[in-house]
C-alpha cells in the first residue's frame, strides 16, 4: 500500500532552529528565482 | 524512443478522474509506490479531497507522462520552545511569532521510466509553483514544500529547494520547501 500523504510536517526543536534560521535570515536564492519565473512563464492547457 | 525535451507546447494536463483508468493502469515509475498511490489511491484522494492528482499527457499519442498530487499543507514548529535568532531568543522577534506556516504541498511526483529525463517533472513543479502563487495571492500560502525521495534531493535542490533535516540521507523521503 503506499504511504499516505502527510499534509503536516511537524519539526523537532533542532529542526525548527535550522529552519528558523534560514527563514529569518534569507539569503539570495537564484534557483528559486529561476522555478518561479518558468511558473510564470509556462502556458499548460488543462483539458 | 523519442529523446527531445518536452515543453509546455508539447504537453497538456487533465485533473485525474475515471475516464483515465487506463491511462493509470499502465503508468511505470521507478518508484512502485507512486504506482500504487496512482492506481489503488489518488482518486479516493481526490473524491475525499485531500488531494488534487494532475497528469501530465504528451498531446503526440496521448500518453502519460507524469503526475503530481497536490495538497493544502503546513510547516509546524514546536509549541512551546524558544528558539534563537541573533542571539536573541526569539519570543523577542515578535512576541507573538506564528508557528504554523500555509504551503502547498507535493505529496507525490512522478514520471514513467519510459519518459523520464525530458524536462516533464521540471514543467509539473513550474505548473505547481505557479498555483502556489495563485493561492499566496489568493488565500495565504508562505511555501511550496515536498516529500522528496532521497535520491531526488540534489534534483529538488537545483530548483531552490532547502531542507532543515541535518542527514537526509538516513530518510526515505525527506521534506523540503521553497520559500514564495
Amino acid at each position: 500500500m503506499a504511504k499516505p500523504i502527510q499534509t503536516v510536517i511537524e519539526m523537532s526543536k533542532e529542526e525548527a532552529q535550522r529552519f528558523l534560521d534560514d527563514i529569518l535570515s534569507p539569503k539570495p536564492n537564484p534557483a528559486k528565482d529561476r522555478l518561479f519565473a518558468e511558473a510564470k512563464r509556462i502556458n499548460l492547457q488543462l483539458r | 524512443m523519442p529523446d527531445a525535451r518536452y515543453g509546455d507546447s508539447d504537453c497538456y494536463i487533465s485533473l485525474l478522474s475515471e475516464s483515465h483508468r487506463s491511462a493509470v493502469s499502465a503508468f511505470e515509475s521507478d518508484k512502485e509506490e507512486l504506482n500504487e498511490f496512482l492506481a489503488k489511491d489518488a482518486c479516493g484522494y481526490q473524491n475525499l479531497n485531500l488531494g488534487a492528482t494532475y497528469l501530465l499527457f504528451s498531446k503526440e499519442g496521448d500518453r502519460l507522462i507524469s503526475y503530481i498530487t497536490l495538497s493544502m499543507g503546513a510547516l509546524k514548529i514546536p509549541e512551546g520552545e524558544e528558539f534563537e535568532f541573533r542571539g536573541k531568543r526569539l519570543k523577542e522577534y515578535p512576541k507573538e511569532f506564528p508557528r504554523n506556516f500555509p504551503a502547498l504541498l507535493i505529496g507525490k511526483l512522478a514520471t514513467d521510466r519510459r519518459e523520464e529525463a525530458r524536462g516533464e517533472a521540471s514543467l509539473l513543479l513550474a505548473y505547481a509553483a505557479g498555483k502556489a502563487l495563485q493561492m499566496q495571492k489568493e488565500i495565504g500560502c508562505a511555501y511550496l514544500m515536498a516529500h522528496v525521495y532521497s535520491d531526488k534531493i540534489g534534483w529538488y535542490a537545483h530548483r531552490g529547494f532547502k531542507t532543515f533535516i541535518a542527514d537526509p540521507s538516513r530518510m526515505e523521503t525527506v521534506p523540503m520547501y521553497v520559500e514564495l
